[in-house]
């Protein structure tokens, strides 16, 4: 089967720091993609640089055969990439001046061109799905965190894009509302939708990935099925961060 | 040298003062749309890639704001209408209530683009990026997402620069425009300055007044406007 998304040779630099270096990645469809690694590895830079929220310096992102050269890129060719993938935000950023619902409707009118009634209607059952029926037409602040970031997954959803991008999508959340979320997220997985989540939960990435990416210093450093990385990984480097997380007390720096 | 007050006359003064009005705001309005469409201009200036657009604009914003109204007022009513008879234009023909105007949506705008330039940096920029995230044009996204929550953060300086502007009407009475303050000043010429203490008082109350209602409006209407968005203090 053909990949859904390609990522070739990517490269990013901010000013003299040359962050990522050199990755590659192929995903099929329906793969749930989970990437480990130590703060500053990346991992958020190389979600950006997939919907071009940053440009990577070299390489190429492929989606759904529609491929975009990072070093050189045209605006409408950066919005069709974008428009083939959504994203959830570690800060939720749901848009602030508009309601639960309205987040959720926004890209069908404005980026699918759908007529308010459909969009509200699609919009409603969406929200019902992610357990915020009651909520449509309460604004972002007025909910918890946990409830923004259900929303937030609504808003990705309903675009019905090739892949979701999660960015630590439970790591601003109270530990009482990570639960909530996280059974969202595995509810969305078994839909067979493609997704890449940047996430510290290892028992989430054993139950759901498909696969599991250990990046540090701007490259992968080890990838495979979640028994193997998260069990038995083979590289030093690995063992030592997940020895790291899986005991807080024995860490020299905060999970 | 005595002098009687007649203060229970003061809100008889008020009704012929008020004859002003409508020129007054007549000069607030329209002071006010050129000073926002300026500030407009000149904060996509200071905000866009364009360096010297950059510095043109910061250094408009840091003039304008430098200059006291007053100054300018001279300047532009007095000395600009020499220089351009100089190289052969006639001035003449443009009104004193035009000249006012165009100095007080001068002066204005630089209040202006500083409130609105504060405003845009003041949107999370998670905002942008999520628009973009589902797909959005940068366009679109300004229009949809961006400004309308900086709108919401501008309303209360908006209702603040407004209010100044109000104020620096009455500075039209200089080139002798019949403003409110000009209107209360021939009142208190046309008695010798007998009734003077009464007339700027019932003139103070007057602006007092106005200024006021409009704080009032700032704030009722940034409550309708920001609805039940703002989190509530629990
Ligand atoms: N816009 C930027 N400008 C400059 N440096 C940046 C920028 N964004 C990220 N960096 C740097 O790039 C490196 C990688 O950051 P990134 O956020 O991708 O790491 P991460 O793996 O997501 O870490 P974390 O687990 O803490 O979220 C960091 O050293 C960071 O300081
Ligand atoms: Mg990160």
């Amino acid at each position: 089967m053909a990949n859904i998304v390609e990522l070739k040779n990517i490269h990013k630099s901010f000013g003299e720091n040359h962050i990522l270096k050199g990755v590659d990645m192929n995903i099929k469809k329906g793969e749930v993609v989970v990437i480990l690694g130590p703060s500053g590895s990346g991992k958020t830079t190389l979600l950006r640089t997939i919907n071009f929220l940053d440009s990577a310096d070299e390489g190429s992102v492929t989606i759904h055969d529609f491929t975009v050269d990072c070093k050189k890129h045209t605006k409408s060719q950066v919005i069709e990439l974008r428009r083939k993938t959504a994203m959830v935000f570690q800060n939720y950023n749901l848009f602030q001046n508009k309601t639960i619902l309205e987040n959720v409707m926004e890209g069908l009118v404005t980026v699918k061109k759908y007529k308010k009634s459909d969009a509200e209607k699609v919009s409603r059952e969406i929200l019902g799905k992610v357990g915020l029926a009651e909520r449509c037409d309460f604004y972002p602040s007025q909910l918890s965190g946990g409830q923004q970031q259900r929303a937030g997954i609504a808003r990705a959803l309903i675009l019905d894009p090739d892949v979701i991008l999660f960015d630590e999508p439970t790591s601003a959340l109270d530990p009482e509302l990570v639960g909530e979320v996280l059974n969202t997220i595995k509810a969305v997985a078994q839909t067979g939708i493609t997704m890449i989540v940047v996430t510290h939960e290892i028992a989430f990435a054993r139950e759901v990935a498909s696969r599991v990416v250990f990046m540090e210093g701007g490259v992968v450093v080890e990838e495979g099925i979640p028994e193997e990385i998260l069990v038995n990984p083979k590289e030093p480097r690995t063992q030592q961060f997940l020895k790291r997380i899986t005991n807080p007390n024995a860490s020299d720096e905060p999970g | 040298m005595g002098h009687t007050y007649d203060f229970a006359s003061i809100p008889g003064y008020i009704p012929k003062i008020m004859q002003a009005f409508p020129l007054t705001i007549e000069i607030l309005l329209l002071s006010l749309l050129f000073g926002l469409a300026l500030a407009a201009l000149v904060t996509i200036g200071s905000l866009g890639r364009n360096k010297v657009l950059n510095a043109v604009s910061k250094g408009y914003i840091s003039f304008m704001r430098g200059i006291p109204t007053l100054v300018l007022i001279f300047l532009l009513y007095l000395g600009l209408p020499q220089i351009m008879q100089g190289i052969g234009v006639d001035m003449s023909g443009i009104s004193k209530t035009a000249y006012i105007i165009a100095c007080l949506s001068l002066s204005s705008s630089a209040n202006f683009a500083e409130m609105m330039r504060a405003s845009y940096l003041a949107v999370d920029k998670g905002q942008r990026e999520a628009a973009y995230s589902v797909g959005m044009k940068g366009f679109t996204a300004f229009r949809r997402i961006i400004f309308p929550q900086a709108f919401g953060i501008a309303i209360p300086a908006l209702g603040n620069n407004i209010i100044m502007l109000f104020k620096e009407t009455s500075l039209a009475f200089t080139v002798g425009v019949i403003d409110i303050l000009g209107k209360a000043r021939a009142m208190s010429a046309a008695s010798y300055g007998t009734n003077r203490l009464e007339v700027y008082i019932a003139t103070g109350l007057i602006f007092w007044a106005i200024c006021f209602i409009l704080e009032k409006l700032s704030k009722s209407f940034e409550k309708a406007y920001t609805k039940g968005r703002k989190k509530a203090t629990s």
